[in-house]
């Protein structure tokens, strides 16, 4: 008789099931192509992009797409492909840096109320529910309109009209995990109420922050958009894909390529988000609400 | 539940508190002094000291700002710098047009979300619902600035079938098309990934099951069961996307010209006209906050199994 090996129990760290799960979903492993290649994009714009996007050649405005210009040129010459490779730049640094801020302030909120409840939770969380009933997109446009194109202030305002979702994500998952058991075996060894949220309770709760960051860089990314288009973000000459949408609106009638191609960046771009977002969502935890 | 929705009109009053401090701080959020930003530096110095007493500025914060807030209860939102008429009766005068586009572009949402939405559930997992889900997650993915001017491209540059801006009246329904549809569309793809996801989680519920088994037809099943109950959340969710309407309606009444509230502040604050700028942030936003209001009420009836604590 053939003696049976004993089977080997494979460990395997949560990361790789959620990884597994998600490599399966091949819509969310487009979504992650996308993001990686925006990435990429904006980072290596100065290898990439096929001219200076500030070069101006006045012999050849407004050319259709062809073969020395692959998305043609502007009113005043400039290669509009690599004016879309270099407005990648701008929509990552506002968006990334606006999420960040958006993520740290909620964090450290929905933290605090979860975990101390009480005062301190309801302090947190009236605040939260007056910022959660602003227009907070209209809030964004005027106040970007007041303060006029700006990088700092714009990723603030970004930042900070997002803060109310993270907070309340963060402080739904605290509340879920605090109870348990192991939470209560760390107190139990003396640990102290910083370290408990730092090392136990915020780990568990990464999970949630991804997804909540992900899907909300497509939203960060719109809006920055929106009021580049509306000459409240960042002003011409740098190229946005915002801006240059608004520059070509006066040649609608005979060179939409100004308009479509920077357009197709923007959807790409929030479509990757978006798919990457729910795919991360359906592998992390699909009960997820967000 | 009156003690809900009691509590729910109190709690307007810290959200009023706020609007009111957020609108009066927009004239010190502008870079440098406001009063130099609006005369220029052609302006004399009484010009300049006129202005400052015109804007209030020549008193403490405090004081402006409680004769502001005093101002606003008495429906007094301050007055245009460069129009000279009290802020209020230009948005009023706008009010229609903002109304017309806003009610046309839900209606065109709601009523294309609802059906999709359901066909997708129904048929879960074939070509249509693929193709629908593939729709909606492109139509949340797009800006509307961009789909509003590629819809002027295509339907007026091109095939000229409807006008590219301007407003026609209440009846003038040519004009409002497009906005409509550049508006809603957002609207109208999250909507029916709401409706789809909720359908089918309705659809695995037990009085589903015990309404087949009764022997009822499956349509009669779906409207009648699944489609009520599956409603709920995407009423609700409408209110929580009205946040996004508001400031997409503002771009879209820009790039199509047309004449509402939106279009109202943009101007304003391209001309720092800081007075006509704050009422209209000051109308829209309370505007907002009753809307919800109202919506968050609303909900107790459409939904007696909640409770409120």
């Amino acid at each position: 008789m053939q003696e049976s090996k004993p089977k080997q129990v494979k460990r395997q760290s949560e990361f790789a099931i959620i990884w597994r799960r998600f490599k399966r979903n091949k819509i969310a492993m487009a979504g992650m192509i996308i993001v990686v290649a925006y990435y990429f994009i904006a980072i290596l714009a100065p290898i990439l992009a096929p001219y200076d996007p500030q070069e101006i050649d006045l012999l050849n405005p407004l050319s259709p797409p062809g073969k020395d210009h692959l998305l043609g040129t502007d009113p005043i010459g400039r290669d509009v492909l690599s004016r879309i490779i270099y407005g990648a730049r701008i929509s990552l640094l506002v968006g990334t840096l606006a999420v960040l801020l958006g993520v740290t302030i909620g964090i450290l909120a929905g933290l605090v109320a979860g975990y101390y409840g009480g005062n301190i939770d309801d302090v947190i969380m009236r605040i939260n529910d007056v910022m959660w009933s602003f227009p907070v997109t209209l809030l964004a446009i005027v106040v970007a309109g007041i303060v006029g194109p700006n990088v700092s202030y714009l990723i603030f305002i970004i930042g900070i009209i997002m803060v109310p979702r993270y907070t309340r994500v963060i402080r739904g998952t605290v509340l879920s995990i605090k109870e348990r058991d192991y939470i209560l075996a760390a107190r139990a060894l003396g640990c102290g109420n910083l370290r408990i949220l730092f090392r136990q309770i915020l780990p568990n709760a990464i999970g949630p922050i991804i997804v909540v960051a992900t899907m909300s860089m497509a939203g960060a990314i719109l809006t920055e958009s929106g009021l580049s288009f509306l000459g409240f973000g960042i002003a011409p000459p740098t190229p946005t894909w915002g801006n240059m949408i608004a520059s070509g609106r006066q040649y609608i009638r005979t060179c939409p390529h100004l308009i479509i191609y920077p357009g197709i960046a923007i959807t790409l771009t929030v479509l990757g988000f978006n798919l990457f977002g729910d795919g991360l969502r359906d592998a992390i935890d699909p009960r997820l609400k967000i | 539940m009156f003690r809900y929705i009691l509590r729910r009109i109190l709690q307007i009053i810290p959200v009023f508190i706020a609007v009111t401090i957020i609108t009066f701080s927009l004239l010190y959020m502008a870079p440098g002094d406001p009063v130099m930003l609006i005369i220029g530096e052609y302006g004399t110095h009484e010009q300049y000291l006129e202005l400052r007493r015109q804007m209030g500025l020549d008193r403490p914060p405090y004081v402006q700002y409680i004769e502001y807030l005093l101002g606003v209860l008495h429906g007094d939102l301050g007055t245009s710098l460069f129009i000279k008429r009290p802020a209020l009766d230009l948005i009023l005068e706008r009010l229609p047009a903002t109304l017309m586009l806003a009610f046309a572009a839900i209606l065109f949402a709601v009523s294309l979300a609802i059906p999709l939405g359901i066909i997708s559930a129904v048929k879960q997992n074939t070509i249509i619902d693929y193709i629908c889900e593939f729709g909606a997650i492109f139509g949340v993915s797009m800006p509307e600035f961009w789909f509003g001017t590629m819809l002027i491209f295509l339907f007026s540059v091109r095939f000229g079938l409807f006008p590219p801006s301007g407003w026609g009246g209440l009846l003038g329904l040519q004009y409002v098309v497009l906005p409509a549809i550049a508006l809603g569309t957002r609207l109208m793809a999250s909507e029916a990934r709401l409706t789809r996801s909720s359908m089918l989680e309705v659809l695995r519920e037990d009085y589903v099951r015990t309404a087949r088994s009764k022997g009822l037809s499956e349509w009669y099943v779906i409207f009648k069961h699944a489609f009520r109950n599956a409603l709920i959340p995407v009423v609700t969710s409408i209110g929580m996307q009205l946040s996004s309407i508001v400031g997409g309606a503002l771009i879209i009444e820009v790039i199509f010209a047309w004449p509402g509230i939106g279009r109202l502040t943009f101007q304003a604050i391209q001309m720092y006209d800081f007075p006509l700028v704050q009422g209209c942030f000051m109308f829209i936003t309370l505007t907002f906050v009753l809307m919800n209001l109202i919506i968050d009420i609303l909900y107790t009836y459409i939904d007696p199994r909640i409770k409120y604590k």
